[in-house]
């Protein structure tokens, strides 16, 4: 509720204190004390008796309003489902949010299992050309956790072409926090520079961008480990081997990544929820 | 005059602890005993019949989801404080897009139940007390939200400050002013409406 009257109520004229006074009297809600000072006062005061009395007369009217009888029974015809504890506390959106992010989960990890099982072999063809389109919604995207989901999807697409890569730029990916922004840079480099032919097509497609993958760790090594994880695939080629060589580790950073997701996803609705408490519970 | 004394009713608790127990009838049971209070309280609140209802049923179906919540003292201030909260949202939502304020609810057909026609032909005592009530009834509809709330549940519904205080989640010292400023006000209105022969006929004669 609005509270807007709590500063007048703060600087109260005499003439509203000794109103207060005699409609707390009125009330009984006096200590003996605070009573006994309100007596005096009445004793010694007639047009505070006169005040009292008329405000009696007010509350005695509205008490004549009295209850208004129900149009109709309010009664339950059926019991109503009870609150979860969850709800109750108003976890509703987190929880929504949640199933999101559980959701997201379940269909990085069949990507993740299935791509190199042989499913992947039909999204071959289109590898590069997908790489190309994902790449220029990673550069708009690249510091959202959105983004970075996209590009999950995308850094999972085109590892199926080369699966029989060795893995140099595998440990970059699941553990870029390793602290040295600058190792997760060079490992990028080289993978680029290992990027089977295929992969270099998607390369030619960002043209003028020398190398993203290092472009984007430099720019922002305070963010290093969000980078490594989201801006890796971004450089398509280190992404494809990565993710072709060890499913072990491409599904433990898509869980990784996921998590991050939910977890971001999530802020907004709580933010949301802080905000939209005006009043009380 | 005297409040009414605080409600301690064995009968209640019992039928709450059925109904905690999933027990619809002992729930409809308390739903009947305190449906005419409940609905009353939003219709000062809210001053429109269709939105009074919808808040009462709608408290009523939280309170059973809520049942477990409920941890003894007034059952009927606890009914209260829910049927207060979904009030005081309607009137937030209301004051978002602004639509029926309250004037214009007075001249609702459906709000003619706040102030119900007498058919006797009225002694002329009781003809003042009528444009009173009516003068009354006006002043309340034209307080803020939060003071009429106040009012309402301590004057019309005899709420102690505490319990008011826990029905409306204010803290006790703002309860007791925001009381007196309303009644401060009601008063001068009445008093006004007294100087000015007249000005409660015109009231009246708007029904």
């Amino acid at each position: 509720m609005t509270r807007q009257y709590d500063e007048d109520e703060r600087g109260r004229t005499p003439q509203q204190l000794r109103d207060e006074r005699l409609s707390a009297f009125l009330d009984d809600e006096l200590t003996a004390d605070q009573r006994a000072a309100v007596e005096a006062e009445l004793a010694a005061d007639a047009s505070m008796r006169a005040e009292l009395e008329e405000l009696r007369g007010v509350q005695q009217m509205l008490a004549s309003l009295g209850e208004v009888r129900a149009p109709r029974p309010f009664t339950l015809a059926a019991a109503p489902a009870r609150a979860s504890m969850a709800r109750r506390l108003g976890f509703a959106r987190l929880e929504w949010a949640m199933r999101v992010g559980t959701g997201i989960a379940g269909i990085a990890f069949l990507v993740a299992v299935a791509l190199p099982a042989g499913g992947a072999s039909m999204l071959a063809g289109g590898g590069a050309s997908e790489d190309a389109a994902g790449e220029t919604m990673s550069t708009m995207a690249a510091p959202e956790a959105a983004g970075g989901g996209a590009e999950l999807f995308r850094g999972a697409d085109p590892d199926a072409p080369t699966s029989d890569d060795p893995a140099p730029g595998g440990p970059t990916v699941v553990a870029p926090s390793a602290g040295d922004d600058s190792g997760g840079g060079s490992d990028g480099s080289a993978g680029a520079a290992q990027a089977p032919p295929n992969t270099g097509a998607a390369e030619g497609a960002d043209t003028g961008d020398a190398s993203p993958g290092d472009a984007g760790l430099d720019r922002d090594p305070g963010l290093a480990r969000d980078n490594g994880s989201l801006a890796l695939p971004e450089s398509g080629p280190p992404a494809a081997q990565v993710a072709s060589d060890g499913p072990g580790g491409v599904e433990l950073s898509l869980l990784v990544l996921t998590l991050l997701l939910a977890v971001l996803s999530s802020l907004p609705v709580l933010q949301r929820r802080r905000l939209g408490q005006g009043g009380h519970t | 005059m005297t409040k009414v004394p605080r409600e301690v009713d064995p009968a209640v608790d019992d039928l709450v602890r059925r109904a905690q127990a999933s027990d619809l009838a002992a729930f409809n049971t308390l739903v009947i005993r305190h449906q005419d209070a409940v609905y009353s309280l939003a219709l000062r609140m809210l001053g429109t019949r269709e939105a009074a209802e919808d808040a009462a049923q709608e408290a009523f179906i939280r309170a059973y989801r809520r049942l477990e919540t409920y941890r003894g003292g007034s059952f009927r201030s606890w009914l209260f404080s829910i049927v207060a909260n979904l009030a005081r949202d309607e009137l937030r939502r209301r004051a978002r897009r602004p639509q029926v304020s309250l004037d214009a609810a007075r001249d609702d057909p459906d709000r003619a139940d706040l102030d119900p026609p007498d058919t006797e032909p009225l002694p002329e005592a009781r003809v003042e007390q009528g444009e009173l009530r009516a003068t009354l009834e006006a002043a309340l509809g034209q307080l803020p939200d939060d003071w009429r709330e106040i009012v309402v549940l301590s004057d019309v519904h005899g709420l102690a400050y505490d319990e008011i205080a826990h029905v409306t989640g204010l803290p006790l010292g703002t309860v007791k002013s925001r009381l007196s400023r309303a009644r401060g006000r009601l008063r001068d209105a009445l008093r006004a409406s007294r100087e000015l022969p007249g000005a409660a006929g015109r009231q009246e004669d708007r029904r």
